[in-house]
C-alpha cells in the first residue's frame, strides 16, 4: 500500500458533511413551501367563496327587506360552512357620492366590509371584502 | 505486493448505501407525481365550478326567477322575454332556451356532476317573491378506481340575491 492512500482527513469529512447537509436542507425546505403555497391557495378560494355568500345574504336582506336592513345597521358574526367571517357595518361619507347622508337616521348609504379569517390566531390570514349599499 | 482496488465487503457497503438513497429519491419522486395529479384534477374541477357559478349567477342577475322546483329554475330574461330551464339531471347541468339551439350543456365533459345527493336550486321566498336562489352541486373529476391521489371530489354552494 502506497504511504498517501491513508483516506480522508477529519476535516475533509467535516466539509463534506456539512454542503451536504445544506444542500438537503434547502431541498426540504422547497418541499414544506411548496406545500403550505397550495394549502394557503386552497383557504384563499374558500374565504373567498365564504365573503361572497356572506354579500349576496345582505344584498338579500337589503332587497327583500329594506326597513329591517337599514334599521338593524349592526355589525354581525357568524359562520358559512364551519369558516367564521363578520360584516363591519361603517357609516362613510363618500365623496364621490352626493346622495349619500351618513347622518340620516338611518344613513341612505353605508359600507359593509366583510372579513373572513383563518389559519394560525397567532399569525391569522385574512381576506376582505367591501361591498357599499345605498337606499336611494 | 498486494493489489490496490475494493474488497467485497466495501463494494456491497458501497451498493448498499446507494440503494437506500436511491430508494428515498424515488420515494419523495413517486409523491410528488401523485400530487401533479390531484393538482391537476383539483383544477379541473375548480375551473369547472367556477365557470358553472358565474353561468348561473348571470341567469339569475339578469332575469326573473319564476319557478324554483328543487333540480330545476325557471328564469325569464329581462332583455329578451326569453324563458330559460336551468336543470340539473343525468349527471350534468344544462341550460335550456325557448330556442333549442341556445341550449347549452354548462358542465365540462372532463368532469362528473353529481344532482343526487341534495336539491340543486333551493329558493327564499318572501311576501310571494322569490328574493334569493341557493345552488348546491357536486363535482368530480378524475378516477376514483385509481386511488384517492387520482380523484378530486368537491361541493359548490353559491348564493344569488335576485334583481328584479
Amino acid at each position: 500500500m502506497s504511504k498517501n492512500n491513508r483516506g480522508q482527513s477529519l476535516i475533509e469529512v467535516v466539509v463534506g458533511v456539512g454542503i451536504m447537509a445544506l444542500t438537503l436542507s434547502g431541498v426540504v425546505a422547497l418541499m414544506v413551501f411548496s406545500m403550505g403555497a397550495r394549502s394557503k391557495g386552497i383557504d384563499r378560494k374558500k374565504a373567498s367563496e365564504v365573503a361572497a355568500r356572506v354579500a349576496e345574504r345582505l344584498v338579500e336582506q337589503r332587497n327583500s327587506n329594506p326597513a329591517g336592513f337599514w334599521g338593524n345597521l349592526n355589525n354581525q358574526i357568524g359562520t358559512i360552512d364551519g369558516v367564521g367571517y363578520n360584516a363591519i357595518f361603517e357609516r362613510k361619507i363618500n365623496s364621490t357620492d352626493p346622495g349619500c347622508s351618513s347622518i340620516a337616521e338611518p344613513p341612505t348609504c353605508v359600507n359593509v366590509s366583510i372579513g373572513v379569517t383563518w389559519g394560525d390566531p397567532t399569525s391569522p390570514q385574512e381576506y376582505k371584502i367591501v361591498r357599499y349599499f345605498t337606499r336611494y | 505486493m498486494k493489489k490496490a482496488g475494493f474488497t467485497l465487503v466495501e463494494m456491497v457497503v458501497v451498493v448498499g448505501v446507494t440503494g437506500i438513497i436511491m430508494a428515498a429519491i424515488t420515494g419523495v419522486l413517486l409523491n410528488s407525481f401523485k400530487t401533479k395529479n390531484r393538482v391537476n384534477v383539483a383544477d379541473l374541477v375548480e375551473q369547472n365550478g367556477s365557470m358553472l357559478i358565474a353561468e348561473l349567477r348571470k341567469n339569475v342577475v339578469n332575469g326573473v326567477v319564476s319557478n324554483c322546483l328543487g333540480p330545476s329554475v325557471k328564469v325569464l330574461n329581462k332583455s329578451d322575454q326569453g324563458i330559460t330551464t336551468i336543470s340539473c339531471a343525468g349527471n350534468k347541468i344544462a341550460s335550456a332556451s325557448g330556442i333549442p339551439s341556445v341550449s347549452v350543456d354548462l358542465s365540462g365533459s372532463n368532469v362528473t356532476v353529481d344532482c343526487t345527493d341534495s336539491a340543486f336550486a333551493t329558493c327564499t321566498t318572501v311576501g310571494g317573491k322569490i328574493t334569493k336562489v341557493v345552488f348546491t352541486f357536486t363535482l368530480s373529476g378524475g378516477s376514483a378506481v385509481a386511488g384517492p391521489a387520482n380523484f378530486v371530489e368537491k361541493e359548490f354552494v353559491t348564493e344569488v340575491a335576485t334583481r328584479d
